[in-house]
C-alpha cells in the first residue's frame, strides 16, 4: 500500500501542487480515462453478472476503470428508473452492496461515497415509484446518514456560505440534476434550527423555481420536490412564528403531494407539520391524541427521525398541560434507542427530558441533561434549541433563589431567540425576565419587559400569553404604586385583537 | 477490462517544476484530476476532454481564489460542479445561434434567440458571476 504523502489538504500544499500542475499540465494532452461508451457497456456487462448471480470482475484495484464503470451504472439507472423501476431497484440494490465490500483506497474526493449515494438515491426514487414506501424510506434514511458525513455536506455548506441557493448560478446548477436537488433540501431541512430566516427564503426560492418548471423534472419527482419544498418552507416560518403563511404552505404541500406517486409518507410529515402549528398556538391539549397516531404512522413506515420529532412535539405538549410523568413516558423509548438517533436530535430528547425534571423537582438530573443537550446541539448546530437550554436552565436556578444567574441566563436565551427571528419565544422570554425582575423587587425593568413583549403577542395572536402579561404589568404597576390606566389600555387592544 | 495506466514518466515532466518528483504529478493526477474529470463526464454529462477543460480551469480559479482555510477538496468539488454547469449552459446558447443563423432556418429565425424568460435569466447569471 502506498504511504500518505506529500499532497495533503488543507490548502497551503496542495496549491503548491496544482501551481506546479498547471505549468506541466497546460504542456500535457492529459489522459481523461476510460471511454464513455466502454464504460457504459462494461456497466451493462456488470449488471447482467450481478443479475445472474455470476462472479463479477470489477478490479477496485485499477479503480480508474471500476469507478467509470460505476459512474455509468448510477447513469444507466437514472436514465432507465421512471420506465422499468423494479429492475433499477434491484441492480441499485446489488450494485450497492457490491460497492460497500470493496476496499477503495486513496480515495481521496470520496468517490466511493458519492456513488453508493447516487445509488442510493436511485433505489429510493424506484421504490417510491412502485409504491414500496417503507423501502423508500430505508434508501432515504440512508442517503440522509451518508450524505451528512459525506465531503458532499460540505460542498453544499460551501455553497450556502458563498450564497446559499439564492442566486441564479447555483439555481441554474440544481436544474440538472435532482440529486443535487434532493441534497439542497435535505442540508436545508438540517440548516433550519441554525438560520431559520435564511432557510426559508432558500426553500421559498426553490419552490417557486420548481413552480415556474425552471428546474425540469421528470414527473415523479417534480411534484415531490414541489411538495417538499413548500413544506420545508412552512416548517422554518413556523419556528420564526408566522403561522398564517405556515398554514398556505402547509396547504400547497398536501396539494402536491396529493398527486405524488407515494404520497403516504410526505403527508404524514405534513400532519406533524400542522401538528406543530398547533402546539404553537397553545393548543397544546389537542397535541398528544393526533400524536399517538401519527407516531404509529411514522412506526408503520419506517420513518424513525420523523417518529422522534413526533414523539418529543407530544411530551412538550403534555409538559405544557401539567402531565409531566406521562411526558417523560413518552420519552423513555427514545432514551433507550439513544445509540440510533442523530446526536443534534437526542440533544432535543434531553432537552425535553431535563426540563420535565426540573418540574418534577429533579434537579441535579435536570442539570446533568441540560448539560448534554447543550452539547449535543452546539455540536449539531440546533441554534434553536441551544437558545431554550439556557431559558430552561434559568428555571433550576430560579427555583433555587438564584435570581440574578437565572436573570442572565434568560436575557441570553432572549437574545439568541431575537437573533434566530424567533419572535413568539423572544416574548416569551420577556415575560420570564419581567417575572424574575418582579421577584428581586424591580419593577420598573419588569414593566418595560413586557410593555416589549406585548406587541409581539398581539402580532402572533398568543392569547393565554397575552393575559399572563398583562396580570405581570398589573403586578409591576402595583408594585409601583403606579395608576390603573396602563393596564386597562394594554387590555382594551389585545381585547380588539382577539 | 483495461489494466492500470501507466504512471507518468520522468521524460514527460522534463523540464516543469515536478520533473524532480514524477511521483508527486501522478499522485495528484489519480487524486484529484481524474476524480474530479469523471465527476464533470457522468454528473454533469460532459465529454471527457470538455471535463478535462473544465477541471483544467478549475484548478486555475483555485490558484486564483482557494481559501486555505476553507475545505479544499469540497471547494475544488463545487468549482467543478459550477463550471461544469456553465459549460453546459453555454454550449446550449452556442447551438440556439447556430441553429437560427443555420442557412435552412434563417428565413423562418425568430425575434430573438431566447425567450424573454430565458433571457433575464441569463443575463442573471451573467451578471452574478460565481462567488466561491
Amino acid at each position: 500500500m502506498r504511504t500518505e504523502s506529500t499532497i495533503s489538504a488543507p490548502g497551503g500544499d496542495l496549491l503548491d501542487v496544482i501551481s506546479d500542475w498547471i505549468a506541466v499540465g497546460r504542456r500535457k494532452n492529459l489522459p481523461v480515462g476510460g471511454d464513455v461508451s466502454e464504460a457504459l457497456a462494461a456497466a451493462n456487462e456488470l449488471r447482467r453478472r450481478v443479475r445472474a448471480a455470476e462472479p463479477v470482475e470489477l478490479d477496485f484495484q485499477y479503480q480508474e476503470v471500476a469507478a467509470d464503470t460505476l459512474h455509468a451504472v448510477c447513469r444507466l439507472l437514472s436514465d432507465e428508473c421512471l420506465e422499468l423501476p423494479r429492475s433499477v431497484l434491484e441492480d441499485a440494490r446489488s450494485i450497492q452492496g457490491l460497492l460497500e465490500d470493496c476496499l477503495w483506497s486513496e480515495d481521496y474526493l470520496e468517490e466511493r461515497e458519492s456513488l453508493l449515494l447516487s445509488l442510493a438515491f436511485v433505489a429510493w426514487r424506484a421504490a417510491r415509484l412502485l409504491g414500496f414506501s417503507c423501502e423508500a424510506q430505508h434508501w432515504e434514511s440512508e442517503y440522509k446518514k451518508m450524505f451528512r458525513r459525506s465531503l458532499l455536506w460540505s460542498v453544499a455548506e460551501n455553497v450556502w456560505a458563498s450564497a446559499g441557493w439564492l442566486n441564479p448560478p447555483a439555481n441554474h446548477m440544481l436544474s440538472r440534476d435532482p440529486e443535487a436537488i434532493f441534497q439542497v433540501l435535505l442540508y436545508l431541512q438540517d440548516h433550519g434550527e441554525a438560520n431559520p430566516q435564511a432557510v426559508s427564503e432558500s426553500a421559498t426560492r426553490i419552490y417557486r423555481s420548481l413552480q415556474m418548471d425552471r428546474l425540469r423534472l421528470p414527473n415523479d419527482l417534480h411534484s415531490f420536490f414541489l411538495g417538499e419544498s413548500a413544506r420545508l418552507t412552512g416548517s422554518v416560518l413556523r419556528m420564526v412564528g408566522n403561522p398564517a403563511l405556515v398554514e398556505e404552505w402547509a396547504d400547497l404541500a398536501e396539494e402536491h403531494f396529493g398527486s405524488d406517486s407515494n404520497p403516504r409518507p410526505s403527508l404524514a410529515r405534513v400532519a406533524f407539520l400542522r401538528l406543530t402549528l398547533l402546539y404553537e398556538k397553545s393548543q397544546w391539549d389537542l397535541v398528544p391524541k393526533a400524536a399517538r397516531a401519527l407516531d404509529s404512522s411514522f412506526s408503520d413506515l419506517g420513518m424513525e427521525e420523523d417518529r422522534v420529532k413526533c414523539r418529543i412535539l407530544w411530551a412538550a405538549s403534555l409538559k405544557l398541560v401539567g402531565r409531566f410523568r406521562e411526558a417523560l413516558e413518552v420519552l423513555e423509548p427514545l432514551r433507550r434507542s439513544k445509540g440510533g438517533i442523530r446526536p443534534g436530535l437526542y440533544g432535543w430528547v434531553l432537552l425535553q427530558s431535563g426540563d420535565l425534571h426540573q418540574l418534577c423537582g429533579e434537579y441535579s438530573r435536570a442539570l446533568e441533561e441540560f448539560a448534554e443537550a447543550d452539547r449535543l446541539l452546539r455540536e449539531g448546530k440546533q441554534f434553536t434549541g441551544l437558545a431554550d437550554v439556557n431559558s430552561m436552565l434559568s428555571c433550576v436556578y430560579r427555583s433555587h433563589g438564584m435570581l440574578s444567574e437565572a436573570l442572565q441566563l434568560l436575557k441570553s436565551s432572549c437574545e439568541e431567540h431575537a437573533q434566530l427571528g424567533m419572535k413568539s419565544l423572544e416574548a416569551s422570554n420577556r415575560m420570564l425576565i419581567a417575572e424574575t425582575y418582579l421577584a428581586m423587587g424591580r419593577p420598573r425593568e419588569a414593566e418595560s419587559e413586557i410593555r416589549a413583549a406585548l406587541p409581539v403577542l398581539e402580532e402572533q395572536s398568543m392569547v393565554a400569553d397575552a393575559v399572563a402579561a398583562v396580570n405581570i404589568l398589573r403586578e409591576a404597576i402595583r408594585q409601583q404604586k403606579a395608576g390603573p390606566k396602563a393596564i386597562s389600555d394594554i387590555r382594551e387592544r389585545l381585547r380588539s385583537k382577539n | 477490462m483495461r489494466g492500470k495506466r501507466e504512471a507518468f514518466t520522468a521524460e514527460a515532466l522534463a523540464g516543469t517544476p515536478l520533473s524532480s518528483d514524477p511521483a508527486r504529478f501522478d499522485e495528484f493526477y489519480r487524486r484529484y484530476f481524474l476524480p474530479l474529470v469523471r465527476r464533470a463526464t457522468w454528473k454533469h454529462r460532459l465529454e471527457k476532454e470538455d471535463a478535462r477543460d473544465v477541471v483544467q480551469e478549475a484548478f486555475l480559479v483555485a490558484l486564483m481564489k482557494l481559501d486555505p482555510q476553507r475545505n479544499p477538496k469540497a471547494w475544488l468539488i463545487q468549482v467543478v460542479d459550477h463550471l461544469s454547469v456553465n459549460f453546459q449552459r453555454k454550449a446550449v446558447r452556442r447551438a440556439k445561434l447556430v441553429s437560427k443563423w443555420s442557412p435552412a432556418d434563417a428565413g423562418m429565425a425568430s425575434p430573438g434567440l431566447l425567450s424573454e424568460e430565458e433571457r433575464a435569466y441569463e443575463e442573471g447569471i451573467d451578471a452574478h458571476g460565481v462567488d466561491y
